[in-house]
């Protein structure tokens, strides 16, 4: 992984002390809470219903052993001892106080780490698949470019006040596990017919109350254009997005109103203006980069040890993670491991510093020292040898890490709702703990197959629920929080906005209409590979809205 | 407040800023609003004196390349410290219109915000509220170093 050099170093460094400067100005009156409010947003810090709230940037979800321990410090020192990892591959603190803040921005620094644009209207942490590099799916390794826009989009000095926020996703693989077509910005680096380097760029995706699927702007731009093809989209995004309303500030509604083709045609406008030399990398830039990003020294090793299938075949628990926590590696005798952070009940995406510390011990042991983060709200171990999947999962069940549920019903992206969010309408962590609870059967689950559900608290869709195959947004009517139910969603390189089936669910309700809804589900699909998706796709809402509200 | 310079007010600035129906004075050193620059072309033409611009924020620069070219300051305005378009104003003044003189910014700014401000291409600053001298050099000169490349670069960047 990318590992800071002096350079990376200095600019954290006195971006964390610039910080501690604005909080001292804050403190001693100096200056109103408008005029930090978009400092402190810059630097990840929100106000939440209780307390301030901390953003930590995972730069295109991967973290060292080192840094994640780190984090688990930072839980364990300024909060409650524990974390909660995001839908945009960040970790947030909910409870630290503001005048701790520079420090646990020093110590952040001191692993390479920070919290800049992790909130505020700028070009928000750039997100990718969690399984880059390793994925046996993957046609090019999309984390260099990651950390080259990283890099570019840091403090970016045009780009720091735009209409609204800006978000970047870039995939390499053929399955689209970044969600990149819900994005402002989502790439696709593809190799061309005469193999080139480069990028397919869409545009204009995102949730939220206005949910759109990504555009293609650009079939294919070359990746020593790239930066410059950015400053392009950006520099028209920030000179015509609207700013008298901020539900319509996104670039999904200026692409919207304008039109893909006239968008396209200005950003094409913009583009063959600019002094392109003047914003690429420099040379060597990107080499350098790239070289940080090898494959770890794998050994060589034989695929489907004897020893595994022993295992699988002793320990049905161990077999029923295998079956679903662990993916195809594109290096014999290697597994990618999934770490559901969707124990049954649970808080989908909290992690206690003792679990933190023991993920960044096992990283050490069995995978190279390094962490994923997905925008599901899970950890991934990407190099793990076969041969050591027993004993690893052994250690993770001990910890409660060892959920065997990754994809499916039980594994729910949520938002933290009006737990902790000001902006939310409902509750969103009680009504996943309720579905987990229902559906913790693991043959319950494996029965049901591959489901994503997603809950959002409130329209602003952070829970994703717009790309839920079941979506569920919690709304407020006086008083009451009730529940609308999605069908349809999908968040991957099939990427579509549910539909709503008909009225809420209260509550209490909610967790036995999703019931409904799987047995609905289990008689209409013809073969068991048929998942809950391909079903609503083929037989559309009306069986389901039957089976919902026939009695009501 | 005065006019920011180099970190420093500046107590003797020459530049009259004109109203939008106002008259045109025959010389001395005006900052002409877009609009009535547009009317007055002619008259302006034969100025005895220097001439300087007043771009609204949601115009595009390119389209008054001509006007631009002759004008020896141009005030591109912050409405809020929250609105960057001006910044994007900058680039295209600078970088690709190529405008090599003064460059002013009017309106809402932070402190903190000069930095970007500057790297942007702007060369000075009239600013609404009270200037404090130390508050602004801090604020604005924390960062020793940028990911970018600049207009008239002193940070070390990458050049990215």
């Amino acid at each position: 992984m990318y590992i800071y050099d002096d350079f990376d170093e200095t600019f954290v460094r006195e971006r964390a002390a610039q910080f501690r400067d604005q909080v001292e100005r804050r403190l001693s009156g100096e200056l109103s809470e408008e005029q930090f409010r978009p400092l402190r947003l810059m630097n990840g810090v929100y106000l939440q219903l209780h307390a301030y709230m901390l953003r930590v940037a995972v730069p295109y979800g991967t973290l060292s052993s080192k840094q994640l321990r780190q984090l688990a410090m930072i839980a364990k020192k300024y909060d409650k001892g524990y974390g909660h990892f995001t839908t945009r591959q960040n970790i947030q603190f909910n409870w630290p106080k503001l005048e701790d803040l520079p420090d646990i921005l020093d110590d952040l620094a001191d692993v390479g780490m920070h919290a800049i644009q992790t909130s505020g209207n700028c070009i928000r942490n750039v997100t990718s698949d969690q399984w880059a590099g390793v994925a046996s799916d993957e046609v090019i390794d999309p984390r260099p470019y990651a950390e080259l826009m990283r890099q570019w989009s840091s403090l970016h000095p045009e780009f720091s006040y735009l209409p609204r926020k800006f978000k970047i996703a870039i995939t390499g693989a053929d399955s689209d596990r970044a969600a990149i077509a819900f994005h402002d910005i989502g790439l696709q680096v593809m190799k061309n017919k005469t193999q080139e380097i480069g990028f397919r760029v869409f545009v204009g995706g995102g949730l939220g109350r206005t949910p759109m699927v990504g555009k293609v702007v650009r079939d294919f731009i070359g990746v020593e254009d790239l930066l410059p093809y950015l400053v392009a989209i950006l520099r028209a995004y920030n000179l015509e997005g609207r700013r008298d309303n901020k539900y319509k500030a996104r670039i999904k509604i200026l692409v919207h109103e304008k039109g893909i083709e006239a968008f396209q045609a200005r950003v094409e406008e913009i583009f063959e203006g600019l002094d392109k030399d003047s914003l690429r990398a420099q040379k060597g830039e990107l080499e350098r980069i790239e070289a940080f990003f090898t494959l770890p020294d794998y050994e060589t090793l034989d695929d489907k040890p004897a020893s595994l299938s022993k295992e699988r075949a002793e320990n049905s628990a161990f077999h029923a993670w295998v079956m679903r926590n662990v993916a195809r590696h594109r290096q014999a005798g290697y597994a990618i491991v999934n770490i559901s952070l969707k124990p049954h009940g649970g808080i989908p995406g909290d992690a206690t510093d003792e679990q933190m510390d023991l993920v960044a011990d096992l990283a050490d042991a069995y995978s190279h020292g390094e962490i994923r983060v997905t925008h599901e709200q899970n950890l991934v171990l990407a190099h793990v040898r076969q041969d050591q999947l027993f004993e690893l999962w052994q250690k993770l069940e001990a910890a409660g890490l060892g959920t065997a549920n990754l994809g499916a019903i039980t594994d729910m992206i949520t938002c933290p709702g009006l737990d902790f969010c000001t902006l939310a309408t409902a509750r969103s962590i009680p009504i996943a703990q309720k579905i987990s609870n229902k559906f913790s059967d693991i043959e319950r689950q494996n029965e049901i197959g591959d489901m994503k559900i997603k809950i959002s608290g409130c329209i602003n869709a952070c829970g994703h629920h717009h790309a839920g195959h079941i979506g569920i947004l919690g709304l407020n009517k006086k008083g009451e929080e009730y529940y609308q139910i999605t069908l349809g969603g999908s968040g991957a390189e099939d990427a579509a906005v549910g539909e709503i089936l008909g009225p809420g669910f209260a509550a209490d309700d909610v967790a036995g209409a999703i019931d409904t809804l799987v047995n609905r589900y289990i008689q209409l699909r013809t073969t068991a590979d048929e998942r809950f998706l391909d079903v609503v796709n083929r037989v559309g809402l009306e069986p389901f809205k039957e089976a919902l509200y026939a009695d009501h | 407040m005065p006019i920011i310079k180099d970190g420093n007010p500046v107590s003797d600035d020459p530049w009259v800023l004109l109203e939008e129906d106002g008259d045109v004075p025959s010389s001395g050193d005006i900052i002409v609003p877009l609009e009535l620059a547009q009317e007055k072309r002619e008259r302006l033409s034969n100025h005895a004196g220097r001439l300087g611009l007043l771009v609204p924020n949601d115009v595009d620069v390119e389209d008054y390349a001509d006007l631009i070219g002759k004008a020896e300051l141009v005030v591109l305005q912050l409405p809020a410290f929250t609105d960057g378009r001006a910044y994007s104003q900058a680039r295209i003044l600078r970088d690709v219109l190529g405008y090599e003189k003064e460059l002013r910014v009017k309106g809402d700014a932070l402190p903190d915000q000069a930095a970007y401000l500057k790297r942007c291409g702007f060369d000075s600053f009239d600013i609404e509220g009270d200037f404090n001298a130390d508050i602004w050099q801090r604020a604005s000169s924390h960062m020793s170093k940028s990911y970018q490349r600049n207009y008239r670069d002193k940070l070390a960047h990458r050049s990215l």
